[in-house]
């Protein structure tokens, strides 16, 4: 049998639109499903992805993919490789464990909602390979930790977070639902491919796999490159959606889209990525910053794609954006050492002379900004003021981004506002701009404070606040060296 | 930054850093497929970066003669982690493109 080249048949095999005659087009593809914008019909006919790809083909690279991967994950199942991790390493993979792969299955829920009620058929082609592959990554990253679970139950986490109402939890959750489960198939397109997937998984999944080799890490390494090629297929889906929009008039819609989406997913990847490059990855294993990571990732290669499609820089970009570039994850860094018992890993605080003069050099002025923060907690640890190092009280929390509220100087109050009667704290201008943009999504969702002022949270104080979280005595996170990096400092100073 | 290099906008493909032969082969085939073009290479070692300024072209051909056995261009996607640039992929080449 003559075997057809792809292109002779590709176009036949994926283009399945036809005009509705039984049914209305609002039946077929209804607005709180798949927000039309008002482009109609067969506008949309046109839709065609940059990166193409048949079912065949696609069955053959998964099988391949999956296959590497789990052979690597049993070659080293017996080995010490897991033991001889740094401590600030292991709790990096934990934050990720927690994060993410539950996520992934969101994620395929929002992949799902496209594969019907995209409104080309291409579109829903690749979003039914999308499906497939958020499934993929929920189950890998689910068993690699499980594996690991005999060492640490801290692991616990990687299926237990999406759970629970830790407060990192409730953060995530929130985003993801906004972006991946509650969301319309045009919109996902344009806020879970285009600005999440085109933009910010790389700086999770590539930029910690850069370090996890550097580590010595080869399992986390190749799975989380492994997931990104997937990522990098159906991440495609953004560009083809947005074209339709620009073509139709709709460019100002689209650009609202993408800068809610882009500061939501900005806030979040500070806090895990940040944190995780600046401080948990031992510093003779750091290939960039978290901030070098972001220019070359998100100023250069994700802007470059977006302004050649014609789009603008996001309107908070130079007043707000680029400034915290500097400072944001180092003040939630400094929260999540101070809130550790809240959270299901063990924060390395990473400021040892050394780490600090890689700080200083990366970031000019963190010595005057937050070295001198760390001198009060390392003269406590010293004294032996251990308590002194932990918090009595919980945080404000912001009713956007659902992280305590922090700023750039001490002592600089939050945003506090109203929305009918409703009192709303919020830690920036961005972030109240993205919640009054859309007080319909927002405005039944209790932060954790809000919570715990409605008395949900009982008794009402850490203890109450740790056994509503989830957080069990043998999870609860502590400093990742036992203070050996204050005893360093302590015995250079002498 | 100076203006040539403001004005030099990086497309192409990111390699898994794990595929050694294929991370070779496309710097290979890239030099083959963009002769007027100086192909930069980024080592990250997770991920290596193999661009050109506003346009890198791949061919099944090159690809195929760099690896020494057949190979179809969408057997690149295992090791494909991202691109910078648009992407057109076509059956015997990908092409990655900034116009602005």
């Amino acid at each position: 049998m003559p075997k057809l080249q792809r292109r002779d048949y590709y176009d036949t095999a994926r283009d399945m639109n036809w005009a509705f005659s039984y049914v209305n087009e609002d039946e077929v593809f209804p607005e709180e499903l798949s927000k039309s914008f008002g482009i109609k019909g067969d506008e949309w006919w046109g839709w065609d992805e940059p990166y193409k790809l048949t079912y065949r083909e696609y069955v053959h690279n998964q099988a391949g993919k999956d296959d590497g991967i789990y052979s690597i994950r049993s070659t080293i199942a017996r080995s010490n490789l897991y033991d001889n991790l740094d401590v600030g390493w292991k709790s990096a993979i934990k934050a990720h464990y927690g994060a993410i792969p539950v996520p992934e299955y969101f994620a395929s829920i929002g992949e799902a909602r496209m594969a019907r009620f995209g409104r080309a058929a291409a579109w829903r082609n690749m979003a039914t390979f999308g499906t497939l592959d958020e499934c993929r990554h929920g189950q890998a990253q689910i068993y690699f930790p499980y594996c690991l679970l005999g060492k640490d139950p801290q692991f616990d986490w990687a299926h237990k977070a999406m759970h629970t109402n830790e407060w990192g939890v409730i953060a995530a959750r929130s985003l993801f639902d906004d972006m991946f489960t509650a969301n319309d198939a045009v919109s996902t397109a344009i806020q879970l491919t285009f600005t999440f997937e085109t933009g910010f998984t790389n700086l999770q999944f590539l930029g910690m796999a850069s370090d996890a080799l550097h580590v010595g890490d080869i399992e986390f390494g190749a799975l989380i490159s492994s997931i990104q090629t997937d990522e990098a297929r159906h991440s495609q889906q953004g560009e083809p959606t947005l074209r339709i929009m620009i073509q139709n008039g709709k460019k100002a819609e689209a650009q609202k889209l993408v800068d809610q989406m882009f500061w939501r997913s900005w806030k979040l990847f500070a806090l895990l990525t940040g944190i995780s490059m600046d401080y948990y990855t031992p510093l003779e294993s750091r290939t960039m910053s978290f901030k070098e990571f972001m220019q070359d990732w998100i100023c250069r290669q994700f802007m470059d794609q977006f302004k050649d499609l014609g789009m603008d820089l996001p309107w908070y970009w130079e007043k707000h954006f680029l400034p915290e570039l500097d400072w944001v994850h180092h003040a939630y860094h400094l929260g999540v050492w101070f809130w550790r018992p809240t959270v299901w890993w063990n924060p390395d605080a990473g400021v040892s002379a050394a780490e600090r003069d890689w700080l200083e050099q990366k970031y000019p002025g963190w010595n005057a900004r937050f070295g001198k923060l760390w001198d009060v907690i390392a003269d406590n640890v010293r004294a032996g003021r251990i308590g002194k190092t932990y918090p009595a009280t919980l945080p404000i929390v912001c009713n956007c981004c659902h992280i305590p509220i922090c700023s750039p100087s001490v002592g600089q109050a939050p945003r506090i506002t109203s929305h009918n009667g409703r009192k709303l704290s919020f830690c920036c201008e961005v972030c109240e701009w993205v919640w009054k943009s859309q007080p319909e999504r927002y405005d039944t969702h209790l932060s954790v404070v809000d919570r715990f002022l409605a008395g949900q949270i009982q008794p009402p104080n850490l203890e109450g606040a740790l056994q509503y979280m989830g957080i069990t005595p043998e999870v609860a996170g502590n400093d990742a060296e036992g203070y050996a990096w204050n005893r360093m400092a302590s015995l250079a100073a002498e | 930054m100076n203006a040539t290099a403001a004005a030099i906008k990086l497309v192409g493909p990111v390699i898994r850093g794990v595929d050694e032969d294929i991370i070779e082969a496309v710097i290979t085939a890239g030099e083959t497929d963009n002769p007027d073009l100086e192909i930069v290479v980024e080592d990250r070692g997770g991920y290596v970066r193999v661009q050109a300024d506003k346009n890198f072209r791949l061919t099944q051909k090159s690809m195929q003669a760099a690896l020494g056995r057949p190979f179809r261009l969408a057997e690149i996607e295992p090791s494909l982690v991202s691109f910078a640039g648009r992407l057109h992929s076509m059956d015997d080449e990908w092409v990655w493109t900034i116009h602005s």
